[in-house]
């Protein structure tokens, strides 16, 4: 673990004190300390997360990638992070599923009817054997004398056994038989419907930012599968993961009875699986699931996970002395504690000088260079704290964003997902001239 | 339903209003007499298994620039407890 990184301090307790160029500085932990106090044990997940995003640039980027949220009432793991990726696809298909051109949407529209029927569906299914169950009870003078006389047995066990009787009696067996056979036939497709439709549709929607994730990790995994796959298998490693991959070919372009789909549970040994195995297709939607361990439910949903990786980042460079992570700051200036601002990541080198990281998943220039970086530097600024750089890590796509936004007389730099992949380097050249 | 999280639940259908992921670590701990930070990941995880029962709704809140869960019990949330309350 690396000790320079200071991300724990005892909500209530603790107080650190730093002097930066005659500047003071008073740290306290902020509101959401609890969550980051699994930073104080070098063997927690969210520490090897941390420390292999420091060494693995796709590890880094792949956390800052969009992603859903989903909850499921599993106690161990009911928070999934789900990040939708499309890896190298045909663009012209893939330009007609965003169209909604007819040629390739029609099984989206059918697998949309069925899913929006389910819950009927489900229901009229459970009602129907119910329904066909009673009338055969009602068929045994036990039961319906039940009915007349209004009169229960004094112990379910009763019943239980009567019905125990009826079903396992040759005479009366096939009936029940049918019965079930009937449901398990329904039941089938209601399955079908939740195993096929449900990733289709689920991927359909988030198809943009499917495509928005995939472009970007093969930005910084210089278009290499491979490499993505060898990180992907390095986080599942540390936290369980589960996979899902739908050949939109299969299903859109060639409407195959049966279409390739691939689902891998809590594995750890992964791999992409880039050309269909039906239809040779590449466009195929890949879904990793992260099922979070609980020291990195609050991290994730409240975002705290990418300040600790820009803080785990920062802390490897020589000159940083200390590095901390998601704290309250108040500058101290002629003795008086001025009003204080919540910082992401704020570095303090050897040299004594301030490097202040605002850290966000937006990828929105408008609202990046709004919302946090002029937001920021303009509250840093009223509140009397003097920084020697700001950053501003955001999510911004490595294509869109080569240049640096630069804003010099603040000297705050506005950084997207490519700066992300390479922050050391990017910032040690910046510590020589700054 | 796990007997813990429905306890929490039951806690949060009492206080019926939306308050933030963190003061309601706070709070109930200092109703179950606990260390706040021994439960922390525990109520986190309950929380999200609550909301995957749709029982609470988890909203991310953007407060003092920073993003901070919101727990709100839904009308499901609250009519489940009613139910275990007759039918214990």
């Amino acid at each position: 673990m690396n000790k320079k990184i200071i991300s724990y301090l005892t909500p209530g307790a603790s107080i650190e004190e730093r002097e930066v160029k005659g500047l003071k500085l008073r740290i306290h932990p902020t509101k959401h300390e609890r969550a980051l106090y699994p930073f104080s044990k070098p063997d927690s997940c969210p520490v090897k997360l941390c420390e292999l995003a420091t060494i693995d640039p796709v590890a880094r980027v792949f956390f800052f990638l969009k992603r859903e949220i989903l909850r499921v009432p599993w106690i161990y793991n009911p928070l999934i992070a789900s990040f939708p990726i499309l890896l190298p696809y045909d663009e012209q298909f893939v330009d007609l599923i965003f169209k909604r051109d007819k040629s390739v949407y029609a099984p989206i529209e059918v697998a949309q009817k069925d899913i929006d029927s389910l819950a009927d569906d489900v229901f009229k299914l459970e009602a129907e054997t119910f329904g066909l169950f009673m009338f055969e009870l009602m068929k045994d003078p036990s039961f319906r004398s039940m009915l007349t006389t209004g009169r229960l047995p004094k112990k379910p066990k009763v019943i239980l056994e009567r019905l125990d009787n009826l079903i396992t009696n040759p005479a009366t067996r096939g009936t029940f038989d049918e019965i079930l056979r009937k449901h398990h036939d329904r039941l089938g497709k209601i399955f079908e419907v939740l195993l096929r439709q449900l990733p289709l549709i689920s991927g359909i929607e988030v198809l943009k930012e499917a495509k928005e994730n995939g472009d970007t990790l093969l930005e910084i995994a210089e278009n290499s599968v491979q490499k993505i796959s060898e990180t992907l298998l390095r986080i599942g490693n540390i936290i369980p993961l589960s996979y899902n991959a739908v050949c939109l070919e299969c299903v859109l372009r060639k409407q195959l009875a049966m279409p390739f789909q691939a689902t891998l549970l809590y594995t750890k040994d992964f791999s992409l699986i880039e050309r269909c195995h039906q239809c040779s297709g590449r466009t195929i939607l890949h879904r990793i699931n992260i099922h979070a361990p609980s020291d990195l439910i609050a991290l994730i949903q409240d975002e705290r996970l990418p300040e600790a990786i820009v803080g785990y980042t920062l802390a490897q460079l020589e000159d940083v002395e200390e590095v901390f992570i998601h704290k309250k700051v108040n500058p101290v200036i002629n003795g008086i504690v001025k009003r204080g601002a919540q910082i992401d990541v704020l570095a303090i080198t050897k040299d004594k000088r301030l490097i202040i990281v605002e850290v966000t998943r937006q990828s929105d220039f408008e609202t990046v260079l709004n919302e946090e970086l002029i937001h920021k530097t303009t509250l840093l600024e009223q509140i009397g704290l003097k920084y020697d750089v700001f950053v501003c890590v955001s999510g911004l796509s490595p294509k869109i964003n080569h240049g640096l936004s630069v804003i010099k007389a603040k000297r705050a730099f506005l950084l997207g997902l490519k700066h992300l992949s390479e922050l050391e380097n990017w910032l040690a050249d910046r510590l020589k001239i700054t | 339903m796990d007997e813990k999280a429905f306890e929490l639940l039951n806690f949060i259908s009492r206080r019926n209003a939306e308050i933030s992921a963190y003061d309601l670590v706070e709070e109930y701990a200092e109703y179950k007499r606990e260390e706040p930070q021994r439960i922390f990941n525990d109520i986190m995880r309950y929380l999200n298994y609550l909301a995957g029962f749709g029982f609470v709704r988890l909203e991310s809140r953007k407060v003092d620039d920073t993003y901070e869960t919101y727990v709100i019990i839904t009308e499901e949330g609250k009519r489940y407890v009613e139910h275990r309350r007759m039918v214990p």
